[in-house]
């Protein structure tokens, strides 16, 4: 079986899943958003982003950066975690290009993606046979024990603290690739910028309802305080229209008084008009904690870039993503906020889109599977 | 200085009598002319207040109702200090328990009359519907012993106004003393002495568990009853509250008709009471809430209202719906009136039927516990 073979059938299983009119698709938006606690628009969204990237070309080019042929080896291990449904999509893809079989353990709440997956992965004879699916939960350590035995190269999705568990069972001849939990930010380096930036931030906090890794918790905007407030208003006023495309499923009351308690400590709190699930607000100064909850676009102010390396050093090395707005020097970026994790920098609206062959975490996925 | 201010709101408290319509409900004209005046005083003279209400764009001189005045979450007390005069001069503070977090939240008294103005008519109207002056005996600490409870204070008035005598506390090393409890219990029922027992819903169980364990029984005389109040969260022992009730009242040969919730908290100065005892004194009472023993129905007096907010937008929902508790307590004179609460509830004309602290947060997805690392890096 050629690689070339492999790039096609998995880009005619993205062109699937692309297709508003394929079942597959349908069932997944019928299924998934109840199990994601995520709305139908987030999941499509989140769909349309993980396999628009997926296309004959983007594979070839990783193959051409990370691949080469090898013999048959044993299976490759994925323990996927939480409701950002697709995040573990990535390994699971390399492994196929390079003609491996993965075997995905699902989270036990949340199965749907990859049981449809694995579906979709039939219907292509070339990758046929590839995949292999349970869902199981996390103390079902018999089932745990058993997959990380039976791969020679384990990526692991979750918490640190699941993270590190699994680690500490894989065997010193698996090759293990952890993904903790991270946190993302924006940086608007003219206060002046347009509002499509603006419309971009928002894009990049709503997607997966404000809870995944490149998830801008903040948006640090280079200037005054009173910069941070114009441009919190500024969102404020814009988010009908992003919202509308991105819906929410409501706040739990729970949810509510939390965010409740954490806007009245900011120096702006607003509200989009259409969709109250969403709102933009600005603290004076860049304080970290309390954390913003999901789903509050909270504008700080910031002197310069590369302060944020002092400001957010006690978070330690778990920054993931940069969504930029305004002009920079994105190798001075690296510079400052690579000790930090940093490992993508994205224009304002683009974070929550990385291509295929993304280092996720600074880890090459396709050479890890070969 | 706010003297004026509580001798309008203590008038206005004399004045909701059934006698003149003002039992139960306060016209709007009435309700909002002394919030107004409340929440002009409260924003010129509590800087962090008047701060946040300009950030939410509301001040006295632009505001279209009570309903617009800005809530502060309960959250807020714990770490600013919301009082209209210098908190160093307060002649009294309450703070919270911190059990969720630690922290405690503070309600600074200036005068402590008009709390004990506004808890009192209506500790009576649910309490002692009857005009009974029974023994009180209280399950918790006394004033004396923990100045910083609200709920101190509040027992503390009932001993010392409505209890007859031989009314006490009974706490003994920073538990309920439940062996002087059960003995003070037989000896009022030897005496045929009715009780007003009052505790916190985790000292009753706690006298439920060990001092009358293994169906040791003892039936208190016609009169007696009982008010918990606190709810049951933190306990090991997670009887509901209706449950909890009905024990009670099989251990102490008591009618479940006397044994009342009460809800309060300690950001506001007023607080609500389940009706079903009041029902069984008062015909009026009995026809206005038809179903008082289904579900935790509250009654707040009329210098209190309640509404529910809707948890994404905060704005106030219709009578029915299920959201967020907001209160406009008028008895908080000196602090502010409007406190939004983390509570969940429908309100209806009667009441608010209540279903505890609001819980469940999102699904994370792979975004960082900020808060927790940074906690754990302290």
């Amino acid at each position: 079986m050629t690689v070339e073979r492999r790039v096609a059938a998995l880009a005619r299983l993205a062109d699937r899943w692309l297709d508003p009119g394929d079942p597959l698709r349908r069932e997944a938006l019928d299924v998934l958003p109840g199990e994601c606690r995520l709305t139908p628009e987030l999941v499509a969204w989140g769909l349309d982003r993980a396999f628009e990237v997926i296309t004959g070309d983007a594979l070839r080019a990783w193959w051409a950066r990370e691949g080469q042929e090898t013999r048959p080896r044993s299976a490759t291990g994925h323990v996927w975690a939480g409701n950002v449904f697709v995040a573990g999509l990535p390994p699971v893809v390399a492994s196929l290009l390079a003609g491996r079989p993965a075997r995905v353990k699902a989270p036990s709440r949340s199965p749907g993606f990859a049981e449809l997956l694995l579906r979709s992965v039939e219907l292509e004879p070339e990758v046929a046979g590839l995949l292999e699916v349970g869902a199981w939960a996390r103390d079902d350590a018999e089932r745990t024990r058993a997959l990380v035995e039976g791969v020679d190269v384990l990526f692991v999705m979750g918490d640190d603290g699941s993270v590190a568990a699994l680690r500490a069972l894989s065997s010193e001849r698996v090759r293990f690739c952890g993904f903790g939990h991270r946190y993302s930010v924006g940086l608007v380096t003219d206060p002046a910028v347009p509002d499509t930036d603006l419309d971009g931030l928002a894009v990049d906090h709503l997607a997966w309802n404000g809870a995944g890794c490149l998830t801008p918790r903040w948006i640090f905007v280079q200037g005054t305080a009173a910069d941070a407030e114009a441009l919190a208003r500024r969102a404020a006023a814009r988010l009908p229209a992003v919202v509308n495309g991105l819906p929410a499923p409501p706040l739990s009351a729970g949810e509510g008084a939390e965010r409740a308690a954490w806007l009245a400590r900011a120096a702006f709190a607003g509200w989009s008009a259409s969709g109250p699930g969403w709102g933009a607000a600005a603290l004076p100064e860049p304080d970290l904690r309390p954390a913003p909850p999901p789903r509050v676009l909270c504008f700080c102010p910031v002197s310069a870039p590369t302060e944020l390396a002092r400001l957010l050093g006690p978070l330690g090395r778990t920054l993931q993503g940069l969504a930029l707005a305004g002009p920079a020097d994105e190798g001075e970026l690296v510079g400052a906020l690579g000790c930090l994790g940093l490992s993508r920098i994205a224009p304002a609206g683009s974070l929550q889109r990385p291509p295929v062959h993304w280092n996720h975490d600074d880890v090459r996925i396709l050479a890890s599977c070969l | 200085m706010s003297d004026a201010l509580h001798e309008r709101v203590q008038r206005a408290i004399r004045g909701s009598t059934a006698e003149l319509g003002r039992f139960w409900e306060w016209p709007d004209a009435a309700f909002e002319l002394l919030t107004r005046a409340l929440f002009q005083h409260q924003f010129d003279r509590c800087a962090p207040y008047r701060h946040y209400c300009r950030v939410r764009g509301v001040t006295p001189e632009e505001l279209p109702s009570w309903r617009a005045i800005p809530a502060v979450p309960t959250e807020v007390f714990k770490s600013v200090d919301l009082c209209a005069f210098d908190p160093a001069e307060a002649a009294a503070t309450f703070q919270t328990s911190g059990t969720t977090t630690g922290a405690r939240g503070r309600l600074h008294l200036r005068r402590v009359d008009t709390y004990a103005a506004s808890l009192g008519p209506w500790l009576d109207a649910f309490l002692l519907p009857d005009g009974l002056r029974p023994r009180v005996l209280a399950l918790a600490p006394d004033r004396r012993d923990d100045p910083a409870s609200s709920l101190s204070f509040m027992l503390q008035w009932a001993v010392d106004h409505r209890g007859s005598t031989g009314s006490r506390f009974l706490w003994q090393d920073g538990r309920p003393d439940l062996a002087g409890t059960i003995a003070e219990l037989r000896r009022c029922a030897d005496a045929g002495t009715p009780v007003l027992l009052m505790g916190t819903a985790r000292a009753l169980e706690a006298l439920l568990e060990l001092g009358l364990a293994g169906g040791r029984r003892v039936p208190l005389p016609p009169g007696s009853r009982i008010m918990e109040t606190g709810g049951l969260k933190g306990s090991d022992q997670q009887l509901e509250a209706d449950a909890l009730r009905a024990a009670l009242a099989e251990a102490l040969g008591l009618s479940e008709a006397t044994v009342v919730s009460e809800y309060g908290m300690t950001e506001l100065a007023s607080q609500g009471y389940h009706p079903v005892l009041r029902t069984s004194f008062d015909r009026t009472a009995r026809s206005r809430f038809a179903e008082p023993s289904s579900g935790r129905l509250f009654v707040f007096p009329p210098w209190c209202r309640v509404r529910a907010v809707d948890p994404d937008s905060l704005e106030v929902l219709p009578f029915g719906e299920r959201g967020l508790l907001r209160f406009w307590d008028l008895a908080n004179v000196d602090s502010v009136l409007a406190v939004q609460t983390a509570d969940e509830g429908i309100v209806s004309p009667q009441g608010v039927r209540l279903f505890g602290r609001a819980v469940g947060a999102s699904p994370r997805g792979c975004s960082l516990a900020v808060d927790e690392i940074l906690g754990a890096a302290e």
